[in-house]
């Protein structure tokens, strides 16, 4: 697109922009038992210009606070912030571009009302307006969308407009607190591309994510953990941690996730993933072995550590994975091979006026598959699996759910499944304890049933010591956990999740999986829909879903080889994912 | 079926209980339902009618006969007016409402004794200053009580837009104290605005913090939900009754005569079709800012078309068939039936089953929408 960036001055050369020393952060409890919160304690670190630092760590583990502090919005407790050699208190706010969480759009306004409203606050000149919204709308792709309510953009597109508005004025610090998150892939690469056009040669970025795929992008990272400055240097460094500790085997497909899950509980591991065939663990120390597998008949290979390998070393807490009692609490659904699937897709289709969202989607999900929904935000992923469990209704074709048909039975489809939405969905006001026995209560449990069911579920998830807070107080990843024991109350035979792990860290996305694979391993029919590749790799078999129409369908390594079919294409499942949806829009542009 | 229904009632059981903890651990919401009864209490209590008392009278007296005297009389009798000036002609007493020196006036025709004598009944005309419209009428009602007494008839005149008025003869409010009717009436009124901001609030703020599709993936039908969300609602109206039938007598001394259990049934029903009419809007509304100002555009017309702010009898013809299907105005009859009068059931039910009509007609329209819109 552009000339290529000239290469970044090395560390420690040219101005620093952020200079950061012992900063600290407090907040009150947010009330109603909620404890006092230590955002940030004794952080410091300097950025300098034309360098893009990752801002990595787990949920609550103060990115946004530090970023706040940053740019002016939060006065630091204790210690020195200086941004362009000024303390931030006397800080031009016009020199830098801060893109909250989750973007600062006006949804009702239109994409091009909310470039020019951004470009008016910032000061742009009048004269300088058009050349500079134009430029933009070229480079985000936005241009066929200008008069597009905000509201109505696919999260990619969004995600995309929210970085183009903050940085509208060229402002020669960015800080961006997660501006890849539920995003897919291929948007991922598109605003990555996007932040370093905008960027100019000499401007520094910090970008805060608990995606670590953007960590590796990085020239720096910053490994937040409960306020506290883990590490900070090169991505390779982080990478360094965990040398000498990774280790794949070659595993059947059919064996596994049982590998893995039996890899993880076991001590000497500290995370975990499928990858090409291969279980991948990462160990806790030099001297461990990585665990026998009763069934590989391969031995274990040393790997080369990457960032996410560094990281899990990094916050390991020194306990291993237990068991899923969330799991073990399942009846054992027994299920022959040819049994009817739990869920099925016949010809699925939905249109809204003359949008089409979907077109003519089928597929089949055996009891004890885990079946993955993939595709780039806006694709109709989403209206898929909303019309599976009932929330949309298909304008053609049908959908079952454990043999109930959703237009005729929907009621007895809804007691057979269970569900966690993308967006945390229970009551913010109510407590764990409240919440809880409500969903129990709506699924017809009462009395002791009801007591011993809630009780199960906040034994199984951890939730006991957050028993009596409001579930609006809670960190992301309890949040989720709290979904998920909402979902799985009634041991139901089919498991609806969208995006269970979307915005949340690694350690708790392991911790996720752990349940997800231990729930399909009892004869549930889990159908899930993700952005995260390795989750994808835990699959079963996946659909690839792009513009209304399904492109591809089967295992993770059928889908490889069909793109590399169609283009020659990397070997990771994120490579294929991005070509197979080229590949369709190739096919687009030639038929038009 | 009994374990078919006991599994319903105990998902409604469920239902309600988490709507109600909704509403009451809702900061704003709490404040919103225990304040403002009490601000309302106090305000129309205190403030709103003490322009009715301690007024100034204008008459023009052609008459100077027995009737007269004894209007005359009532007038300087009663604690309400503090002074009655005599004008010489109808146009003075027209200069003097227009300088504001008296609110009302009565002119007393030349033949008013010798008709009223004659078994005839006379007739008085009553100048009212429109200006102050709310104010008048409470004082035409006053006027109209002294004049009847004497035998005659009030034909009251509000001066600005001149419009004929008449006004229901008050049998059960001797003193013509005007906090008696405006008391059980608040009942009414100000159980409109609570429930229907509860009631309109509700699926708008599941729809507004995302809760909504946890609800729709529950094993639930529209019908349960919709009644679960009725508890809230029942609580608030039934509350803020109680707490009325007990303060009004307290604080403003206005009898309450009747049958608590008969106000409470009536309460209930009230605040059904109120809590029907609230779900209605809640279904349409996007958010609760959409939600409130449904609310809004429903509840002003409710209160203005229930005979509390002006007499339903001075409302045109077709508007009449709106106030028939108005449970406000109903709940008004019974409330002031209930304190003044001890109205008997079979009455109460004259005016229930308006708002038991207009309840399922509610409902059912809420049901449908929300079935409509359940996507």
């Amino acid at each position: 697109m552009t000339d290529p960036p000239p290469a970044p001055p090395a560390s420690g050369r040219g101005e620093a922009v952020l200079h950061l020393e012992g900063v600290a952060k407090r907040f009150a409890s947010p009330g109603r038992g909620a404890p006092a919160i230590d955002a940030l304690n004794g952080v410091g670190f300097t950025l300098r210009e034309g360098r893009i630092m990752g801002l990595v760590g787990p949920d609550a583990a103060g990115k946004t606070t530090l970023l706040r502090v940053c740019a002016g919005l939060v006065a630091a407790d204790a210690g020195e912030v200086d941004v362009f050699g000024a303390p931030a208190a006397r800080l031009d706010r016009g020199l830098i571009g801060y893109m909250p969480q989750a973007g600062a759009l006006y949804a009702e306004l239109s994409v091009e009302q909310n470039l020019s409203l951004y470009a008016k606050l910032r000061g742009l000149r009048r004269d300088e307006w058009d050349e500079r919204i134009g430029h933009l709308l070229d480079l985000t792709g936005l241009a066929p969308f200008t008069r597009r309510a905000a509201g109505r953009l696919s999260g990619g597109m969004r995600q995309k407009l929210a970085l183009a508005c903050a940085v509208v004025a060229a402002p020669p610090l960015m800080l961006l607190d997660e501006p890849s998150v539920g995003v897919d892939p291929l948007s991922r690469r598109e605003i990555w591309r996007l932040a370093r056009d905008l960027a100019g040669p000499e401007t520094a970025i910090v970008w805060a994510t608990s995606v670590l795929e953007d960590a590796e992008q990085c020239d720096e990272v910053l490994v937040l953990h409960e306020g506290r400055r883990e590490y900070f240097g090169e991505p390779a460094g982080l990478a360094g941690f965990a040398a000498g500790r990774v280790w794949s085997l070659p595993v059947p497909a059919a064996q596994r996730r049982g590998a893995l899950r039996a890899a993880l509980e076991h001590p000497a591991t500290i995370a975990g993933r499928i990858e090409g065939g291969e279980v991948r663990l990462t160990l806790r120390s030099l001297a461990d072995q990585p665990p026998k597998l009763a069934l590989a008949k391969a031995s274990w290979r040393e790997r080369r550590p990457q960032v996410h390998d560094g990281f899990a070393w990094v916050l390991d807490d020194g306990s291993a994975l237990r068991p899923s009692t969330v799991a073990a609490a399942f009846p054992e659904i027994a299920h022959e091979a040819d049994a009817p699937p739990a869920i099925e897709a016949v010809g699925l289709g939905k249109r809204y006026g003359d949008f089409t969202a979907v077109h003519d989607v089928s597929f089949a999900v055996a009891p004890g598959e885990v079946f993955g929904l993939l595709g780039p935000n806006g694709a109709g992923k989403s209206t898929t699996f909303r019309m599976l469990c009932g929330l949309a209704r298909p304008t053609s074709g049908h959908g079952r759910v454990a043999g109930h048909d959703l237009t005729t039975a929907a009621a007895e489809a809804r007691q057979a499944l269970g569900y966690m939405p993308q967006k945390f969905s229970l009551y913010a006001d109510l407590t764990v304890a409240a919440n809880l026995r409500f969903v129990a209560g709506a699924y017809g449990l009462a009395g002791a049933c009801l007591r011993e069911a809630v009780e199960r579920a906040v034994e199984n998830l951890a939730l006991g010591e957050f028993w009596r807070l409001p579930a609006g107080t809670l960190p992301l990843g309890v949040k989720q956990r709290l979904a998920l024991a909402a979902a799985v109350m009634h041991a139901p035979g089919v498991l609806f999740l969208d995006e269970p792990t979307s915005g949340v860290d690694p350690i708790v996305r392991r911790e996720f999986w752990h349940h997800i694979t231990g729930i399909a391993d009892r004869g549930v029919a889990v159908l899930v829909t993700t952005h995260f590749m390795d989750e994808a790799e835990m699959c079963d078999r996946l659909l690839l879903i792009s513009r209304a129409e399904t492109i591809a369908q089967g295992t993770p390594e059928e889908l490889k080889q069909q793109a590399l079919a169609v283009r020659s294409a990397g070997a990771t499942l994120e490579d294929a994912f991005v070509a197979l949806i080229a590949a369709q829009r190739e096919r687009a542009r030639e038929a038009a | 079926m009994s374990r078919q229904g006991s599994n319903r009632l105990s998902r409604l059981a469920a239902l309600a209980l988490k709507e109600l903890k909704v509403v009451l651990l809702d900061r704003r919401a709490r404040t919103t339902l225990v304040i403002s009864p009490i601000v309302q209490l106090l305000l129309f209590g205190f403030a709103t009618t003490l322009e009715v008392k301690s007024i100034a009278i204008g008459l023009v007296d052609r008459d100077g006969g027995r009737a007269a005297q004894e209007i005359v009389a009532a007038l300087d009798g009663s604690p309400n007016i503090r002074e009655l000036r005599v004008y010489p002609s109808e146009r003075a007493l027209g200069d003097g409402l227009a300088r504001r020196e008296v609110i009302a006036g009565l002119i007393l025709p030349q033949r008013l004794s010798a008709d009223v004598a004659a078994g005839r009944g006379g007739e008085v005309l009553a100048l009212l200053d429109g200006r102050r419209t709310n104010a008048a009428q409470i004082v035409g009602g006053y006027l109209e009580r002294i004049v009847a007494r004497a035998g005659a008839e009030l034909r009251p005149r509000l001066r600005g837009p001149p419009q004929p008025q008449a006004i229901a003869r008050n049998w059960f409010n001797p003193n013509l104290d005007y906090l008696w009717f405006t008391m059980p009436a608040m009942i009414a009124v100000i159980t409109a605005v609570l429930v229907l901001s509860v009631s309109a609030q509700s699926v708008a703020r599941e729809r507004e913090f995302g809760t909504y599709d946890e609800l729709m993936i529950l094993p639930l039908t529209p019908a349960e939900i919709l009644l679960g969300k009725v508890a809230p609602a029942f609580v608030v109206g039934v509350a803020n009754c109680l707490f009325y039938t007990a303060a009004i007598p307290l604080l403003y001394g206005v009898p309450f005569t009747g049958s608590l259990a008969l106000l409470l049934v009536a309460i209930v029903v009230y605040s059904m079709s109120l809590v029907g009419l609230g779900l209605m809007i809640s279904t349409l509304a996007g958010n609760q800012q959409q939600a409130f100002l449904g609310m809004f555009f429903v509840t002003v017309p409710l209160i203005l078309l229930s005979g509390y702010a002006a007499p339903v009898d001075n409302m045109p013809e077709w508007l009449q068939p709106l106030v028939a299907v108005n449970p406000t105005y109903h709940m008004i009859v019974v409330s002031n039936g209930i304190f003044l009068k001890d109205l008997p059931a079979d009455l109460v039910l004259k005016h229930l089953l308006p708002m038991l009509g207009a309840a399922v007609a509610t409902f059912t329209m809420a049901w449908a929408l929300f079935r409509a819109r359940s996507e």
